[in-house]
């Protein structure tokens, strides 16, 4: 909602994010795309709590995020917010298991169980849940997070480039779980990334550049998405 | 390459400085000593030198035997010699002088006077004649025989003023002197709380018991007569059992002696700083090898454009070199002021020494640099030669972490040291070998090297044990902060191991003391047969006169006092050997009811005049066997030969008793070390103890105690002693807070894209510190509980070992170690305040960001 992003000041001020309002369906899939230094991951680190805005406002059921304190900030990333990052995603002294209810452990909330069930079918690791990070390849630790991401029902869940280190077959399982979560388990994610393909698999992607939301597409393909960004690269 | 060490050295520097940190209070500890040592001993030539400065010559008795507590035994000096002396050409001036270490003075309030070095009861010494270095600051030295001079200090200090009457107690008695003067040691009005009384030589000889006998006699030679010749004059006409030297020679004599004793306790000072220092090897072997992990991909780098093993070695040891010797100067300057510091405790305990600027002396300077370079060396040579096997490849890789933990080699080397310590201990108990204490010790060492070799062995397991509540209390930061503590187990061990140490000595010093006081505590128990017993207070070694136990004896309701007498004496062995030591003396017939020995062999009762009982650890130790002949000579070099008649097996002996009668024949020191009280029957304990109470009021320094005080005084003792190698033992165990306080900033360094990625997901900041916190508890506790096991496993062994010591009990102060052990937890606790504080302020996204 207008968010402005600035990092500096003066002559070497950087606009990060110049004046955006967005408004993330529930129960849909939206990718964010655009060239490096558009500000795409600025835009998720701020709406999901993770970094603060220069003046604007972000809002996660309702709540304002900007009023809150760190701790407020902390316990909304917990039990309102998924995360799946590009890589590093698990903390490798806990087991896949132990990773995915991480953020309840913390929160010292009691998993439902039946949902863990579902989401640990979903992503299909019901025999690896003993297993250590280092002992999963990097498809199934990225399942891992998504699983994690899932387990504590989050309003919003933000992938950062999650599939950036998968070769493409395990990137395409991966989408394929983040599709899943979101028809079958009616779950909202938000997704960065700068691959079409990935992309096209999202029900609308937003083009970012430098700071400022520039078009949309609904219902993309990769052609369409490949298509539209040659746009902006000229 | 150099540049480039440097430059490294610089970009973390934070990360060195706690490692300079270690190096640097060991360093201090040790320089603090020297300097001490150093100053002291000079203040003690210098003042040696002064006195000794107007004295060209001094005429003394031959050496009977050294003392345990004071000045050495020697012959005495008849009178006459004094005119022989006197007549020798060259001499201008001879001067008598007769002195006693035993006296008390009372102040103006009755209370004992003096401070820590004692009293000295000297004869004035005719300054006209010889200068003795005493000036007068008011009134006149002493005329009559019922007046007195003191120095400023001691005069002031016990609230006297010229005319007021002041009370000095020998053991011959008690006499009451005139102040009619105060004087100065050259132009200070104390030294080293001295307190030192002049009487006439005639009132010096009286009270002293020793008419016509002399301590020494002080001469002035002529103008163009040198010390030397004057002394080779003096030489000839003196009589056996006399001898003459020059000033120089007995101020660099008495120097010596002080030296000597002090020399003892800086030793002991440095055992402590060597193991500060070895607590702090372990703190610079940590830093140094997570550095070299840490640095792994940029020492690959190195290696694949072209650096050499040796360049790669001598970069690292040149970093260790620069962390050296910095850590060691700085070292130096805080053990400079530590020595101040400790200057300024003695004064205020009223040790005071004149002028005493300190004296860093080159030597002192060079020992500490060497010590500190050499120590920081060793401890980084095995990450230096680590960092040169880095492959080159490895730059390609991901960042690594040393996280190898237990090799099988480690297992077994670890496990064969361990038996070879279990080995040597249970050989050391089951020979009877008299002296198996250095077995037991050389058992500690290899038990402590086993357990620094196998300890990354035991890290997961004792994590297990120790962590296992975490999880069930702390819930996941719990287990996250068990897990942490285990990843790399190599550097929890080599963390934990600092503490371990420090923990260990002080568990096995505790449980020791603990066991000692048990065994003390019993035998008193089982002797103690008196209503009370008066001895002296503390640790001072105050003797009483027989005329207490006479007034004592007075008291309505005391059936019997019997008192132990004690002197130091030197006894000849039938082998020929000799030893100075204190002899006890007993009234075979009454002590008993005092106070029972534990008999080996024999009845005490049954002590003849010209028997001696001998405790069975002395006979043990010189081979006597009953029917052997000892000689016993006393302080004045008369002497009485003794019949081993008895064996006692009681170290409150002190090893040697003869009987009272005998005693007081032969010694010319009647003075009472310990005398019991027993009330008729029927008498109230509470109604006579006041009365009693009055009399010991009399002679300060004694105390009165019934049984319960006894012990508890004794416990107090011990406590004393015990907290006296706390304090000593404590900077070793800031070192290995410091140490873990290190290694869990490193590894949090380690760990900031993890940290990033909890707090990302919902840790908050408290949960995140507490995991921190959690984790270095955890660490602490591993070292507390391995040097918990450590200590107590060879405090039991040493109980075992000295058991025919009198050490028979073995008791294990469940409370004390229990404090140990949360003090571990607290030690953890404030290790991870710093690492904590910088975790909970990191930047979540930058965490995530770090590569």
């Amino acid at each position: 909602m207008d968010a402005v992003k600035v990092y500096g000041s003066g002559p070497t001020e950087v606009r990060a994010l110049d004046g955006v309002t967005v408004d993330f369906a529930a129960g849909r899939f939206t990718a964010i795309m655009g060239p490096s230094g558009s500000g795409k991951s600025t835009l998720m680190h701020c709406v999901a709590g993770l970094d603060s805005l220069t003046s604007g406002r972000v809002e996660i059921d309702g709540v304002d995020l900007t009023t809150l304190s760190d701790k407020a900030l902390t316990r909304l990333r917990r039990d309102r917010v998924g995360f799946v990052f590009q890589a590093f995603n698990l903390v490798p002294s806990l087991t896949a298991a132990e990773n995915i209810r991480l953020p309840m452990d913390l929160g010292g909330r009691d998993p439902d169980r039946a949902w863990l069930d579902d989401v640990i079918d979903t992503v299909g690791l019901r025999d690896r849940l003993s297993h250590r990070p280092s002992e999963l390849s990097g498809g199934q630790q990225q399942r891992v997070a998504v699983a994690r991401a899932l387990a504590c029902q989050p309003t919003i869940i933000f992938a950062d480039e999650p599939t950036g280190n998968l070769d493409s077959r395990s990137g395409s399982e991966m989408l394929d779980f983040m599709r899943r979560a979101v028809d079958d388990l009616g779950q909202t994610i938000v997704m960065v990334t700068h691959d079409p393909v990935a992309a096209s698999r999202s029900d609308r992607i937003l083009f970012l550049v430098d700071g400022r939301i520039v078009d949309e597409m609904v219902e993309p393909t990769a052609t369409s998405v490949i298509d539209r960004m040659k746009l902006f690269e000229d | 390459m150099l540049r480039l060490t440097l430059r490294s050295l610089w970009s973390h520097k934070r990360r060195l400085i706690s490692t300079s940190l270690a190096v640097l209070l060991g360093v201090a500890f040790m320089a603090g000593t020297l300097v001490l040592a150093d100053t002291v001993n000079r203040v003690f030539r210098d003042l040696f030198a002064d006195a000794y400065e107007h004295i060209d010559a001094q005429v003394r008795g031959t050496e009977l035997f050294a003392s345990e507590i004071g000045p050495t035994h020697r012959n005495p000096l008849d009178e006459s010699l004094l005119e022989e002396v006197r007549a020798v050409e060259g001499v201008v001036g001879a001067q008598p002088w007769v002195m006693s270490m035993l006296a008390t003075m009372l102040d103006a309030e009755g209370r004992q006077a003096g401070g820590l070095v004692g009293v000295i009861f000297e004869s004035w010494v005719d300054h006209d004649e010889v200068d003795f270095g005493y000036r007068m600051a008011e009134g006149h030295p002493p005329a009559a025989d019922d007046e007195v001079a003191l120095n400023v200090a001691a005069a002031a200090d016990a609230g006297y003023e010229l005319g007021d009457e002041v009370t000095v107690i020998l053991p011959e008695g008690r006499t009451t002197y005139r102040l009619v003067g105060t004087f100065r040691f050259f132009d200070a009005d104390s030294v080293a709380g001295l307190v030192a009384i002049q009487v006439t030589l005639n009132e010096a000889q009286r009270v002293t018991d020793r008419a016509g006998d002399l301590d020494g006699i002080f001469v002035t030679a002529a103008e163009g007569v040198s010390r030397e010749e004057v002394v080779e004059r003096i030489a000839p006409i003196l009589p056996d059992g006399a001898e003459v030297l020059t000033g120089d020679q007995v101020a660099d004599e008495e120097a010596d002696d002080l030296a000597e004793a002090f020399g003892f306790i800086s030793q002991i000072l440095l055992v402590f700083a060597g193991i500060a220092l070895f607590v702090g090897s372990f703190i610079i072997y940590n830093t140094f090898s997570i550095l070299v992990a840490q640095r792994t991909r940029e020492l690959a780098l190195l290696r694949a454009v072209g650096a050499s093993r040796r360049q790669l070695l001598g970069s690292v040891m040149l970093e260790a070199a620069v962390v050296g010797v910095v850590a060691a100067a700085a070292g130096i300057g805080v053990g400079t002021l530590l020595a101040a510091g400790a200057m300024a405790l003695l004064d205020t305990v009223g040790f005071d020494l004149p002028s005493a600027g300190l004296l860093l002396s080159g030597g002192t300077v060079i020992a500490a640099l060497i010590v500190g370079l050499v120590v920081t060396l060793l401890s980084a040579v095995g990450p230096a030669v680590r960092a040169t096997r880095v492959a080159p490849l490895e730059a390609m890789r991901e960042s690594a972490v040393d996280r190898s933990s237990a090799s099988r080699g480690r297992t077994i080397a670890g496990g064969l040291v361990l038996a070879a310590s279990v080995a040597i201990v249970v050989l050391a108990l089951v020979t009877d070998a008299p002296d198996v204490v250095p077995l037991v010790g050389l058992g500690a060492a290899l038990g402590l090297v086993g357990l620094l070799v196998i300890g990354p062995v035991l890290v997961r397991p004792l994590a297990v044990v120790l962590g296992a509540w975490l999880p069930r209390v702390r819930g996941v930061t719990g287990r996250l902060a068990r897990e942490n503590a285990v990843r790399s187990p190599k550097r929890t061990a080599s963390t934990s191991a600092a503490l371990m140490i420090g923990v260990a000595l002080v568990a096995f010093i505790t449980v020791l003391a603990a066991s000692t006081r048990t065994s003390i505590t019993a035998q008193v128990e089982e002797g103690f047969r008196a209503d009370f017993m008066v001895q002296s207070t503390g640790f001072t070694f105050t003797r009483v006169s027989p005329a207490m136990a006479d007034e004592l004896r007075d008291v309505d309701g005391v059936a019997l006092v019997s008192a132990m007498r004690a002197g130091e004496a030197q006894l000849r062995f039938p082998d020929g050997d000799s030893t100075g030591t204190f002899i006890a003396a007993v009234d075979p017939t009454t002590f008993s009811q005092v106070y029972e020995f534990r008999m080996d062999e024999g009845e005490l009762a049954d002590l003849s005049l010209g028997g001696l009982a001998v405790d069975r650890r002395a006979a043990d130790g010189r081979g006597l066997e009953i029917g052997d002949i000892v000689e016993v000579t006393m302080p004045d070099g008369s002497s009485i030969e003794l019949t081993v008649e008895l064996l006692t097996d009681d170290p409150s002996t002190g090893g040697w008793t003869m009987t009272l009668e005998a005693y007081e024949q032969v010694s010319p020191e009647q003075v009472d070390n310990l005398v019991g009280v027993v009330l008729a029957s029927g008498v109230d304990a509470t109604a006579v103890r006041g009365a009693l109470q009055a009399v010991v009021d009399r002679y300060p320094g004694m105390t009165l105690q019934d049984q319960d005080d006894f012990v508890s005084s004794i416990a107090d003792q011990v406590t004393a002693l015990l907290n006296i190698v706390y304090g000593l033992l404590a900077i070793s165990i800031v070192i290995a807070v410091i140490g873990i306080a290190n290694t869990i900033s490193l590894s949090v360094h380690e760990r900031t894209r993890e940290l990033g990625l909890l707090r990302a997901v919902g840790m908050t900041r408290g949960q995140l510190r507490a995991t921190i916190r959690w984790e270095a508890v955890l660490v602490a506790l591993m070292g507390t509980g391995l040097g918990l096991a450590l200590g107590i496993g060879f405090s039991f062994v040493m109980t075992r070992a000295l058991s025919t010591q009198g050490l028979d009990a073995f008791t294990l102060p469940i409370g004390q170690l229990a404090v140990l052990v949360v003090l571990g937890a607290v030690v953890g606790v404030i290790a991870a305040l710093r690492p904590a504080y910088r975790a909970g302020r990191l930047d979540v996204l930058k965490a995530i960001a770090t590569e």
